[in-house]
């Protein structure tokens, strides 16, 4: 038995062996496909785009570090071939004669007060697209949007970031300054005490005015009582001096005496002379004394007057600064929050960060550097080109075989049948389970891509494998040439492809559709692969208890395709003989 | 007695393709099945190997049914259809190697059996050449060869010399011979009896399922050729009038028919072959048609079974 198999295995392999291009085709076509993918997906993917950029009737008006020469640096940084144009309408023709496929125009906006703000504002971007190539448009206009909104976002940054230096600077001179206005409303408030306690002192004055006023009016009188006295004392002396004149004459003996009299009289008069001079002196001084109080006591009810009328003045001008004290506190308050933001906050304030769950998971895989883009697309791409290679190997072989002169003699032969299914299933297993190892191990050293859990993932490709393969064996039984089976083969992977995730994502997918999709073999491997290469799930944990379900899934549909395979095979061999 | 066939009438959709047939293979003979395209030559050799099971009756093999023991009697059985049953990316010898193991030999026996078998189909020097590099008679040699890859005691040969010019037939007619003198027991079919008479020990010739004769080549001579066939060639050939002619002067027409501008007549052996002609040269005469070639054979047959199977 074991004989025959090996016999039927080693035929089909010395027939690719002979058949030098089949056998190349199946060794080289994975690595072929891998290479291509790895090279595809791991480039930007729109170098050689061609842009057609007009950047208006002057560029040079444009100035530096404008959006136009920002958009040149950073396309030709993506490998864009830019070309400029220097009329809008020729830069629009050039997308419809396809030797641009995207126009952009770097347009000046109307308002011309954004310029007082940052001359870069000054400017807008068009874009003048194809929409008949609506995946590349789409793809390049991501691509420019990403260029204009990281310039839009530097432009903003750099405006928001002065907004909150400014912002910053006045909250800190509000600060520097609430002192100041403190003390100008203190000293205000000293002034207004200053004032009160002046108005008060002018009012003690005007008694102190009015009894200095008294006193020199009595001093005034004094002068004069002793201006009448000292007439009434000259009088006196004048008559007592004529007495005495008339006495020397009566009496000459007196003369001498008379004489010192009248000396006295003389000394007398000269005293009450000096003494009316005196006097008038300070008759004068104290009526130039009553003079100056009246002024005194005039300018102070000037002063007073003026104090009281500036008194509510003052009040009022405190009551302005204390609103004024009260405003600007008030906006100290309302911009603290304001005053250690920083420009990114206001730029980006819900930043939105996407994590890979992978990075995650370390302790069952051996995940530790960043995944790449190719990683997470390469269970999807391993199971992509099983399915294809190995539904198209395997119904190809079958049908190959069918239609082959040597058939017959296999049918003839005293050989249990169902070997021909088991060696056709081995050969598949053998040629794609080769591919895939190669598929896998060029993703791992060719392009870096981080495969962990070899033995789950051998164990999930075995079972797809064989999936695949009884597809294309029972495909191959069931159709009668080449080229039907061939189509066959062919609209199976695309089905399948259609019903997976990755042309459409299932959850997009109408409820029929999804529930369908669901059973899809090349689902459920996708699934099994992603769980194991990307998150590095084991398929038994054994410390949780749990097992993941994919795999037993496979393993039931591909034991029901063994069972059909055999069942058809049979059924086809009675109606060929 | 190897093989016994027993009444076997098989149906394909209303379509009756075997009808009763019976008659008996001897060890160690070349046996013929001879009948035109859709006779059910293949058929029947298909219900031999138990492919087909009859609506009725048996075949046996050495007194076994070959429907009940189909395995076991496939291993004794060797069989070359009329494609060859070869694979043409593999060398002769991984041919016979791959065949050899389908019926469970030993690797000591593939070894032995496939330069036994090489030599026989003369085919030693192009041990390791790819079967699609080899011409038509060699692949039909090589499909010889794998189907005597396993010794078999029953070689069956559908139609072995179909599409092969004259010189490969007499080749392949010569191997039959070489395989007989091993003592296999060949079964071989064709639509042509010129070509399997030399060949064969019996033959049966079956027509639309039915077996019309079966006997040795003289058996059926001696049964069913007591005509002559006259082959006449004349100008300008109103062969019509010439069969009225002869008629009318009291010669009896078992058949005749106009072929390749020659006029074919059987007449019975009443009389002596010269006698014919000689009148037939005569006759011509009065009806104006000038002789241009007379032949006279004994019928052979190839002429047998045009009249038994075709007609």
């Amino acid at each position: 038995m074991m004989n025959k198999l090996f016999a039927i295995i080693e035929k089909d392999v010395r027939q690719l062996v002979h058949s030098k291009s089949s056998a190349l085709i199946i060794l080289i076509s994975p690595i072929v496909l891998m290479i291509l993918a790895g090279l595809a997906l791991s480039s930007s993917g729109l170098s050689g785009v061609k842009v057609g950029v007009f950047l208006g009737a002057d560029p040079a008006a444009l100035g530096e570090g404008n959006i136009g020469s920002v958009l040149d640096a950073k396309m030709a940084e993506k490998g864009f071939s830019v070309q400029y144009f220097s009329n809008l309408n020729k830069c629009k023709q050039s997308v419809k004669d396809e030797t641009t496929h995207i126009c952009v125009e770097v347009a000046e906006k109307a308002d011309t007060n954004l310029a007082k703000i940052d001359p870069r504002l000054m400017y807008q971007v068009n874009f003048y697209v194809d929409y008949s190539k609506v995946r590349l448009v789409w793809a390049i206009v991501n691509a420019i949007r990403t260029i204009v909104a990281q310039e839009n976002t530097k432009i903003s940054t750099e405006i928001t970031t002065k907004l909150s230096d400014k912002i910053n600077f006045a909250v800190n001179e509000i600060t520097k300054n609430q002192g100041k206005l403190d003390e100008i409303i203190r000293k205000g408030e000293g002034i207004r005490n200053t004032f009160s306690s002046g108005i008060r002192t002018l009012n003690e004055m005007s008694s102190y005015i009015s009894e200095t006023r008294t006193i020199s009016g009595s001093v005034i009188e004094t002068s004069d009582s002793i201006s009448t006295n000292l007439n009434d004392l000259l009088s006196y002396s004048s008559d007592a001096r004529r007495r005495l004149s008339d006495l020397s004459r009566l009496n000459p003996a007196l003369a001498s005496s008379i004489s010192a009299i009248q000396g006295n009289l003389d000394s007398i008069d000269g005293f009450a002379n000096n003494i009316a001079t005196v006097n008038n002196g300070l008759e004068e001084k104290a009526r130039r004394l009553d003079s100056r109080l009246d002024e005194i006591s005039m300018n102070q009810n000037n002063v007073a007057s003026s104090l009281t009328n500036a008194e509510p003045l003052l009040d009022d001008l405190l009551d302005s600064l204390r609103e004024v004290k009260s405003g600007i506190d008030k906006l100290e308050r309302e911009f603290a929050w304001a005053r250690n933001i920083k420009a990114t906050d206001i730029m980006n304030p819900i930043p939105v960060e996407v994590l890979p769950l992978s990075g995650e998971v370390t302790e069952v895989g051996s995940v530790s550097s960043a995944l790449t883009y190719l990683d997470y697309l390469l269970p999807a791409l391993v199971i992509l080109v099983i399915m294809f290679v190995a539904t198209l190997i395997s119904s190809t072989m079958v049908i190959k075989e069918r239609k082959s002169v040597a058939y017959f003699r296999n049918l003839i032969a005293p050989t249990n049948s169902s070997l021909y299914v088991v060696g056709v299933y081995l050969i598949g297993l053998i040629l794609v389970g080769m591919q895939a190892t190669l598929l896998v191990l060029v993703a791992s050293f060719f392009f870096g891509v981080i495969i962990s859990s070899y033995l789950s993932i051998a164990l999930v490709l075995l079972l797809t494998i064989s999936i695949f393969v009884l597809l294309g064996v029972i495909i191959g039984y069931l159709f009668n040439s080449e080229e039907t089976t061939m189509m066959g083969a062919i609209s199976l992977a695309l089905v399948c492809l259609l019903f997976s995730a990755l042309i459409i994502p299932l959850e997009t997918m109408p409820g029929v559709m999804r529930a369908v999709a669901q059973f899809s073999p090349f689902v459920i491997a996708e699934t099994a692969l992603r769980k194991i290469m990307i998150f590095g799930i084991p398929i038994i944990n054994r410390e949780a208890g749990t097992i993941m379900m994919e795999p037993v899934k496979l393993a039931v549909i591909a034991a029901v395709l063994f069972a059909g395979a055999l069942v058809l095979q049979n059924f086809k061999n009675k109606k060929e003989i | 007695m190897l093989i016994e066939i027993k009444n076997i009438t098989k149906t394909f959709e209303k379509n009756k393709v075997l009808n009763d047939i019976s008659f008996s293979i001897n060890k160690g003979e070349i046996f013929g099945i001879i009948g035109q395209s859709g006779a059910g030559k293949t058929v029947f050799l298909k219900a031999l190997i138990g492919f087909y099971k009859p609506d009725s009756g048996d075949i046996l093999f050495e007194g076994k049914s070959v429907f009940k023991n189909q395995k076991e009697i496939m291993k004794t059985i060797g069989f070359a259809s009329q494609r060859h049953s070869i694979y043409l990316d593999l060398s002769l010898k991984e041919n016979l190697k791959y065949f050899g193991r389908l019926y469970g030999m030993k690797s000591k026996d593939i070894k032995e059996n496939t330069k036994r078998v090489l030599e026989l189909v003369e085919l030693t020097d192009y041990t390791h050449k790819l079967a699609g590099k080899l011409s038509g008679g060699m692949q039909r040699r090589l499909d010889i060869a794998c189907a005597m890859m396993h010794s078999p005691k029953i070689l069956i040969l559908d139609e072995p010399e179909a599409g092969l010019d004259p010189v490969l037939r007499k080749h392949i007619a010569e191997l039959i011979q070489k395989i007989r003198n091993e003592g296999t027991t060949i079964i071989l079919s064709s639509h042509f009896m010129n070509e399997i008479e030399p060949l064969c020990d019996r033959v049966a010739m079956l027509k639309q399922g039915t077996l019309a004769a079966y006997g040795s080549p003289m058996e059926l001579l001696a049964k069913y050729a007591d005509n002559y066939e006259i082959v006449i060639r004349s100008y300008p050939g109103n062969y019509k009038n010439i069969i009225e002619w002869l008629k009318k002067s009291g010669i009896t027409i078992i058949g005749s028919k106009v072929e390749s501008n020659r006029l074919l007549l059987y007449v019975p052996q009443k009389y002596a072959p010269d006698a014919y002609v000689e009148y037939i040269v005569k006759s011509l005469k009065p009806i104006k048609e000038t002789l241009m070639g007379i032949q006279l054979n004994q019928l052979s047959l190839d002429i047998l079974f045009e009249r038994i199977a075709v007609k």
